[in-house]
């Protein structure tokens, strides 16, 4: 009974928060106390599902902006009918794919998307490469775009099917065949490196 | 001995690779972030107005200019001169002013002329 008055009040805050951050996000005057409650509430979870897809610190930061950007220019067009940081996550993940482009075409070595992301992996960290989570997370960069987002979604967010349809626009049939692929390409990867 | 990911999975799940910024450095980056966003979203609606009307000023511009150098052009504009007669009169004319031209002896040698080379095309279609 007390969990489940727990669960009832948290949900009501979270419901409470999003709602107020919507209302303060579209006054003019309240803007930048709607920013401050979207990062508070939701700016770590947006920062780590984006900085485990790009990487790179400063390419996270740049991602994270444009983001920002774009929640605080369309949320007039948020329809409350999903959870707001189901649509944060939408907007969050199209930022990353946008990114991928735009590296494709502005760097040549980028075709091998997946090597350069591992690289950069190893490049920002001080930890040994002999490292097992390194291991883990150069694995996770090594899978096809799609897979990566998946497993992340699943994995490290523990998002619902549901909410990842919603958010990557796939049925979720197709996700559950992506993610049970992502596990088995990184156990496998990661059996080989060991 | 394989690696078991679901042993392992509370470590992997907790722990990253990925530098988390500290508090200090979170809350720089969340001012940078937040004077940018502000910033890009508030500079819109407000450039919106003056773009639009420096638009319209120079469109007006362009079209007062184009509208004038049209008038001047219409004006000013170089009258044809007259072409010489020849050009202008049908071939029995210039025929006619030719004719009235020549001295008796020229128009004899003409009549000749025609006259021979008729009878020498009727001799032609004949054969």
């Amino acid at each position: 009974m007390y969990l489940l008055l727990s669960d009832y009040s948290r949900n009501m805050t979270t419901i409470d928060t999003d709602e107020l951050i919507v209302t303060y996000c579209l006054q003019d005057k309240n803007r930048d106390k709607g920013f401050d409650l979207l990062m508070k509430t939701y700016g770590k979870r947006l920062y780590d599902h984006i900085r485990r897809m790009v990487v790179g610190e400063q390419d996270a930061e740049d991602v994270l902006q444009d983001t920002m950007i774009s929640v605080i220019r369309y949320i007039k067009d948020f329809k409350q009918e999903s959870k707001l940081y189901t649509w944060l996550y939408t907007i969050a993940t199209r930022e990353c794919l946008k990114f991928y482009k735009q590296k494709k075409l502005t760097l040549k070595g980028f075709d091998n998307e997946n090597q350069w992301l591992v690289n950069t992996l190893y490049a920002e960290n001080n930890m040994n490469a002999e490292s097992i989570l390194l291991k883990f997370h150069a694995a996770i960069l090594t899978l096809p775009e799609k897979q990566r987002l998946v497993f992340n979604l699943r994995y490290f967010d523990e998002l619902s099917y549901e909410e990842m349809s919603k958010i990557t626009d796939t049925s979720v049939s197709s996700l559950k065949t992506n993610y049970h692929y992502a596990f088995e390409k990184i156990k496998t990867h990661l059996s080989n490196a060991i | 001995m394989p690696f078991n990911i679901e042993e392992q999975e509370d470590f992997l799940k907790k722990n990253s690779p990925y530098k988390a910024p500290d508090d200090a450095q979170w809350e720089a980056m969340q001012q940078r972030i937040k004077a940018k966003t502000l910033e890009a979203t508030a500079s819109q609606p407000k450039n919106k107005i003056p773009l639009l009307r420096t638009w319209k000023i120079t469109a007006t511009a362009a079209s007062l200019a184009l509208i004038l150098s049209i008038g001047y052009l219409i004006k000013n504009k170089p009258e044809k001169e007259a072409p010489p007669l020849s050009a202008i009169s049908n071939p029995e004319t210039q025929l006619n002013a030719a004719i009235t031209g020549l001295n008796e002896t020229e128009l004899n040698w003409m009549h000749q002329l025609t006259e021979n080379e008729i009878s020498e095309q009727n001799e032609y279609f004949e054969n």
